[in-house]
């Protein structure tokens, strides 16, 4: 248990960590879900929906720098006592499994209609999601060793899709403000979504060992805003609005685009090597999981745990739904989960200035240990 | 020994997931779709005729190409049909050209239209309107070439020297949806059975086509649309006081055009500033080149003919409400609140246009470098 405590993780991972657990599959029809309410309002939406997260980074960043000796599975019970602690990580646990399993749920109609038309839904999820499981049950270094392996591959595509390839027409994403800031502030919501999952912050605060955690989160979270707003620029400004809000996943339209002597369809090239973003964000999401549901019964076996989570994971994203419903699910999923995960340690931390608790020295089970 | 055994299993278990198993395409397989042709059909016009043309790698190797002709509704439609009668899968990301009958085209792009959505092919591929499409696959073209292939080095080549525009089913898309701005596809003829050739441009309005423009007045919209490096044009124009007027054929360097549109009392008065430095390619005449004042005066006499030919055009897409040229598009993104969709063609078709044009000539011919104005 004193090993977890140990500040193995460097800056550059949590950096990986937190923007890993954010982009992924969101970025494929963000652009549409954004524009269907705020027009091309979008590229003030989306912005906005950064400057939204870098709020609740605050508040995570606010509760874990008091307890900065200790996890959420920790402090939690401190604060809340242990019933209301087991309730509170078990939803969040739940919540960030949900999330684990929407992320490749999400992917795989995009896989089928552009390229694996034929292959069983099982056939690809689950050897994902087995493959995300391996690596979170193996601990905290190699979940963080992993992600940020991957993490060049995927900030790589990220760079170089916002390389405008495609000339862009200003006048498509002029004037941003036409549908009015009402709309632009309703256009936050279906981003939200998108922005979700560095709540990986909260539960790898104590491991990490650079002094700048709060900057790195910031960073990361600030990446992820340049990069979904480029992309909506580009795409906007290359299909047109209508085009934009007919197109299914309006980047995949944008990709179909490029022509290049290298690889001429640039959109499966991309959806083949986005597989590995897609993957590293599952794990990051998983890794919350975990932690938060090892914290709801301390009793009870990791091993169980694991195993558990990888039933849990099979059974989600094996069950058939209706893909109408499944996006019904997700949008009221990603408002429940986005309300409860971003207030919730601006809560806690309220309740432990009020109470007077703090981590660090004077805490019981730092003194143990 | 558990843990290697369960190790296995898993690896096994995964090798027998992979997708490749389901999702293995033999190229032999593969319909390797080069053009595709979208007609009317004749027995019903109702439905389109789909021409799908695709070469032959190893079956034949005599005949190059393969034609199938599908009466169905839409694309998606006729590739389902195309799978169930032929044993090949129909792989529409190698498409070289779509190319739409004249027909087809004044009734519509709904055959490609309802089904952008998940593009069935290759959103790089020319777009031309013809007279009948699938008889662009019977032109004998020499052998080691096939038609798709031969027109698209065809429209390729034509866009580099400036002589058509590149039009390719994701820009037509985009036209064909974006308010403010109607597509223009260029118009494929065939002088006989041997040849192909670009004459002009088919006109849309929305999803339709109305008119055609001659190549001389695409060179026109080109230059206006300024999308084009180099544009064109021999014109029978020449210093004012000599009575014979000499050919002269200049190119014009990355012309742009600023078009300011507003709205004025319900009036729309647009504003149209050409400019674009020139390369007076030949001359036919006897006026001294090498002096500066006769430069200036053929600049301005060109200056002049660019006024006329463009103003002509103009006219002709007013009368035809078509708006290749986004003024709606500007008007849009400048005064949201000025622009309504429904009313713009009219507007359009009543507006006031001041058109200024303003020529550089940077170079006479190869040699003559020094007898620009104010480069001596």
């Amino acid at each position: 248990m004193q090993d977890k405590h140990r500040q193995v993780i460097t800056g550059w991972q949590l950096f990986c960590l937190t923007l890993n657990g954010v982009v992924a599959t969101g970025v494929f029809s963000l652009a549409r879900d954004v524009a269907e309410v705020a027009g091309a309002g979008a590229l003030v939406a989306i912005p906005l929906t950064g400057v939204v997260m870098l709020v609740k980074l605050v508040g995570i960043h606010l509760l874990a720098n008091r307890f900065p000796e200790q996890t959420l599975n920790e402090y939690s019970y401190q604060l809340l006592g242990p019933v209301l602690a087991k309730v509170y990580l078990l939803i969040y646990g739940l919540l960030s499994l949900a999330v684990a399993i929407s992320i490749p749920r999400a992917h795989f109609p995009l896989v089928t209609a552009w390229a694996l038309g034929l292959t069983p839904k099982i056939a690809f999820m689950a050897p994902l999601a087995i493959v995300c499981w391996n690596v979170v049950k193996r601990g905290v270094v190699v979940t963080a060793r992993v992600v940020e392996m991957f993490n060049y591959g995927g900030l790589a595509l990220m760079l170089l899709l916002m390389v405008p390839v495609i000339p862009v027409d200003l006048d498509f994403v002029r004037p941003v403000f036409e549908q009015g800031p009402a709309s632009i502030m309703r256009g936050i919501v279906p981003a939200l979504f998108a922005f979700s999952g560095f709540d990986v912050y909260l539960i790898v605060f104590p491991y990490v060992r650079s002094k700048r955690k709060f900057w790195i989160g910031a960073a990361a979270v600030g990446m992820a805003t340049l990069f979904y707003t480029v992309t909506t620029f580009l795409i906007i400004g290359n299909l047109g609005l209508e085009f934009t809000l007919l197109s299914t996943w309006p980047l995949q339209s944008y990709l179909n685009r490029f022509s290049l002597a290298v690889f001429e369809r640039a959109d499966v090239v991309f959806l083949i090597a986005w597989i590995f973003q897609v993957i590293n964000a599952t794990i990051v999401v998983m890794f919350v999981a975990v932690s938060c549901l090892q914290g709801t019964f301390p009793r009870v076996r990791p091993s169980f745990i694991h195993y558990l989570l990888l039933a849990l994971s099979l059974a989600g994203v094996a069950y058939p739904i209706y893909s109408v419903l499944e996006a019904q699910i997700m949008g009221t999923y990603s408002l429940v989960a986005i309300a409860f995960l971003g207030g919730t340690p601006w809560l806690l931390w309220l309740l432990a200035l009020l109470r007077g608790k703090r981590g660090g020295e004077s805490d019981a089970q730092k003194d143990a240990a | 020994m558990r843990k290697r055994m369960r190790l296995s299993a898993m690896l096994l278990l995964v090798s027998l997931l992979l997708t490749a198993c389901w999702d293995q395409r033999p190229i032999e397989d593969l319909a390797l779709i080069a053009g595709i042709g979208i007609d009317l059909y004749p027995a019903n016009p109702n439905l389109l005729n789909f021409s799908f043309v695709y070469p032959l790698y190893l079956d034949d190797k005599r005949q190059g190409e393969k034609v199938e002709l599908i009466a169905a509704s839409n694309l998606g439609e006729a590739i389902n049909m195309f799978e169930k009668r032929n044993a090949w899968q129909f792989a529409g990301g190698k498409v070289r050209v779509m190319a739409f009958g004249e027909d087809a085209a004044r009734k519509g792009l709904a055959g490609l239209m309802e089904y952008i959505q998940l593009p069935m092919v290759d959103d790089n591929a020319f777009v031309v309107v013809t007279d009948q499409a699938y008889k662009l696959w019977e032109v004998q073209v020499p052998e080691t070439e096939r038609n798709a292939f031969h027109i698209q080095n065809m429209l390729r080549n034509a866009f580099k020297e400036g002589e058509t525009l590149r039009v390719t089913v994701g820009k037509l898309i985009t036209e064909a949806t974006a308010l403010g701005v109607d597509a223009v596809v260029p118009l494929l003829t065939r002088p006989d059975e041997w040849r192909f050739n670009i004459d002009g441009a088919a006109l849309f309005r929305d999803l339709q086509m109305v008119d055609t423009i001659s190549q001389d007045e695409l060179r026109m919209l080109m230059a206006l649309l300024g999308e084009i490096a180099e544009v064109s044009v021999a014109a029978n124009v020449g210093v004012s006081e000599e009575l014979a007027k000499p050919v002269v054929e200049f190119e014009l360097l990355a012309p742009k055009a600023r078009i300011k549109p507003k709205l004025e009392d319900g009036q729309l008065q647009v504003g149209i500033e050409f400019s674009s430095r020139c390369i007076l390619c030949s001359y036919d005449s006897k006026a001294d080149l090498t002096e500066p004042d006769v430069v200036r005066a053929i600049a301005t006499d060109l200056e002049s003919y660019l006024l006329i030919e463009m103003g002509r055009l103009l006219t002709k897409l007013q009368e035809l409400r078509v708006d290749p040229l986004g003024v709606g598009k500007r008007l849009r993104a400048q005064n949201p609140k000025q622009f309504d969709s429904k009313q713009f063609r009219e507007q359009w078709a009543q507006a006031q246009i001041e058109l200024k044009v303003e020529l550089q000539i940077v170079r006479v011919g190869v040699l003559h470098k020094n007898v620009v104005p104010g480069r001596r």
